[in-house]
């Protein structure tokens, strides 16, 4: 659907959309896919939004693009842009609707074999303990007063309420609290939203998979993770700020739409609608974005909390929190004021990742000190019937991609197209066949979630790892999926 | 510029009050009316449709809604966002809809439905907002269409 817009092949993973293409891009696009992908990638409108976004106000670099880019609304998803702090714009629908929608991964201390027996058991725990699908409420009810302390504290709130252990916020993104929260930013409807669903994994492509370690790319890597066993189980988590994010991007994304005239901007898709950073309302923008974020990773707090007791309940005493430790949590729709060379200057920048993950290589401050020799460890969920990736870094990130890689494997099948595939009974008898075991509210929804609605994650990550973005360093199977 | 979107479909016979349509990761929907509040009604119709067949879904509440917005479009994606915010506080499906006004800035109307029972509403779709992503309202012969993707 986007043949014409032309493709300069830059190297074996790179492709260039020049300026020229078209007046309003104020820098050329850059998409991370190889020869196969990018046929992929050409298929939906993906690349016409790698475009659009090139035309944001103080847009510097390339308007950039994942290996996992889709069509989305707005940014394509898997879209990266980074704006200047100062002089540059900031796009709520760059963020997206799930503002902190991420990933984090706790290892256990537990092999296959052990856990072999208990697989039904323990599935139907994690079922029990994580409240998920649509309409459903979340495992803490907040006052108005708890609500504020979420949006200012983040996972800090919920360790100081007993779910979790200290040690879980030296491993979280930003120690699971952005600064800078304005909860006088936040409108009622979104409290109204939130306070009933924090500890929920909601629906749609969120879940919690135990994965079993497969294959181990970088022993010294996965070894400083805490996952350098092949055989060993982990526990991954999905998911972000539930409808209090929703209403939140909603609330500015119609305000700056409303405003667009007042400052000037005339963009080519309404939703990419922007406000200045140096307007109160691009300030505001800031203050409740961090609001949803501190709730999103509360949420996976809570959420990880549950998968313990779960654990626990299953295998006593060989699954306290500390044998459960969690490896790392990273959002992956999120804007962050980060500095970085430009054409030889330090800028500070204001990096939108759209369906995008931090991958800060190794030596950088804000890795925690147990990972700082090895990089950042970046989590790629991939489908769940096939793998998902843990992978560490690299310095290319810094120079090219604004310290980004991809986020998972992108959709390649509509929700549409991908329940007409296959029906869910045929979807639950593949998986079973896999070895992996479901626990799912809404079969019909299932569907959309097949493994053949989704790219090849391997290859996702393989672009990522060979352009430099981010190293290899475990492949993980799923053998247990909760869904809402 | 243009975006590279899909040929607008000729308003088909006999007249469809919304159409739905594939995106990659999410939906988007097509209203028709013949007036304003038609095209609303049959918005909110194929939205909810979206989520429950209407048949599966009973009336025994409604809720009056009152939205504003600084263009037609606006106050459409309003009118939507406000059955999801409905939806995710109060878990209620919607089946029949009315507006009662409708200016350049306000929308009035009544939407009547039931919660959502996990027993007997089987959910095809969760929908998380409603996106301005290509969003428009076109003027047909005799009447309008909008165009409107969801994110899921």
């Amino acid at each position: 659907m986007t043949d014409n817009i032309p493709l300069e092949r830059v190297d074996s993973n790179r492709w260039r959309i020049p300026q020229r293409y078209h007046p309003e891009m104020r820098v050329p696009g850059m998409i991370y896919a190889d020869d196969e992908l990018i046929e992929q990638i050409k298929a939906d409108n993906a690349l016409q939004q790698v475009v659009n976004v090139a035309t944001l106000p103080g847009i510097v670099g390339h308007s950039l693009a994942m290996p996992d880019i889709h069509w989305g609304y707005g940014f394509p998803v898997g879209g990266v842009a980074a704006t200047d702090a100062e002089k540059g714009v900031i796009s709520p629908g760059g963020i997206g609707f799930d503002i902190n929608c991420g990933v984090r991964m706790l290892a256990t201390g537990l092999m296959r074999d052990q856990i072999k027996g208990q697989v039904d058991r323990l599935a139907d725990e994690l079922f029990t303990n994580l409240p998920s699908g649509v309409g459903g409420e979340g495992m803490r009810k907040l006052t108005m007063g708890e609500m504020h302390q979420v949006m200012l504290q983040g996972s800090a709130w919920a360790v100081e309420e007993g779910y979790g252990i200290a040690e879980d916020l030296e491993v979280t993104e930003e120690n699971g609290c952005l600064t800078g929260a304005n909860p006088d930013a936040v409108s009622q409807k979104a409290l109204q939203r939130g306070i009933n669903q924090l500890g929920s994994l909601g629906s749609g492509n969120h879940f919690c998979e135990v994965q079993v370690v497969e294959h181990i790319y970088d022993e010294q890597a996965a070894k400083a993770l805490g996952i350098g066993q092949k055989g060993q189980v982990v526990t991954t988590i999905h998911c972000g700020s539930r409808g209090f994010g929703h209403q939140v991007a909603e609330d500015f994304i119609k305000l700056a739409e409303a405003k667009q005239q007042d400052y000037g901007f005339q963009l080519v898709d309404r939703q990419l609608a922007c406000l200045p950073l140096e307007t109160v309302e691009g300030q505001q923008y800031l203050g409740a974005m961090a609001c949803a974020a501190n709730f999103a990773w509360a949420n996976r707090q809570l959420l990880m909390h549950g998968v313990r007791q779960a654990f626990s309940a299953v295998f006593g005493r060989k699954a306290r929190a500390k044998d459960l430790p969690l490896v790392y949590d990273v959002c992956h729709n999120i804007a962050k004021i980060e500095e970085y060379e430009v054409d030889g200057q330090m800028r500070r920048l204001c990096v939108h990742r759209k369906g995008a993950t931090r991958a800060f290589p190794a030596g950088h401050p804000a890795i925690p000190e147990q990972y700082r020799a090895v990089g950042q460890p970046v989590l790629i969920p991939g489908d769940m019937g096939r793998y998902s990736f843990v992978l560490v870094g690299a310095q290319g990130s810094m120079e090219r991609t604004f310290g980004t890689c991809c986020h998972g494997a992108g959709r390649r099948q509509s929700r549409t197209a991908a329940k007409k595939s296959i029906s869910p009974r045929e979807l639950l008898d593949q998986l079973a066949a896999r070895g992996v075991t479901i626990r799912v509210h809404s079969k019909n929804l299932l569907s959309e979630e097949a493994p053949q609605a989704y790219k090849d994650a391997q290859k996702i990550v393989n672009v990522v790892h060979n352009a430099g973005l981010a190293q290899l360093v475990a492949r993980l199977k799923p053998i247990i999926v909760v869904k809402g | 510029m243009e975006a590279a979107i899909e040929e607008m479909p000729e308003l088909p016979e006999p007249p469809k009050a919304y159409e739905v349509f594939e995106h990659t990761a999410d939906v988007g929907l097509h209203a028709f009316g013949h007036t304003l509040p038609e095209l609303f009604v049959h918005a909110a119709q194929g939205m909810e449709s979206l989520l429950v067949s209407a048949d599966e879904v009973h009336v025994v509440t409604s809720r009056r809604i009152t939205v504003d917005g600084h263009d037609t479009i606006s106050l459409l994606i309003a009118w939507l966002n406000e059955l999801v915010f409905l939806f995710d506080t109060e878990y209620l499906l919607f089946r029949d809809f009315v507006i009662e006004t409708i200016s350049e800035t306000q929308v009035t109307g009544r939407a009547s439905g039931e919660p959502y029972d996990r027993q007997r509403h089987d959910l095809s779709s969760a929908i998380k907002a409603v996106t301005w992503h290509e969003a428009a309202i076109t003027r047909l012969d005799d009447g309008y269409q909008a165009r409107i993707i969801f994110d899921l």
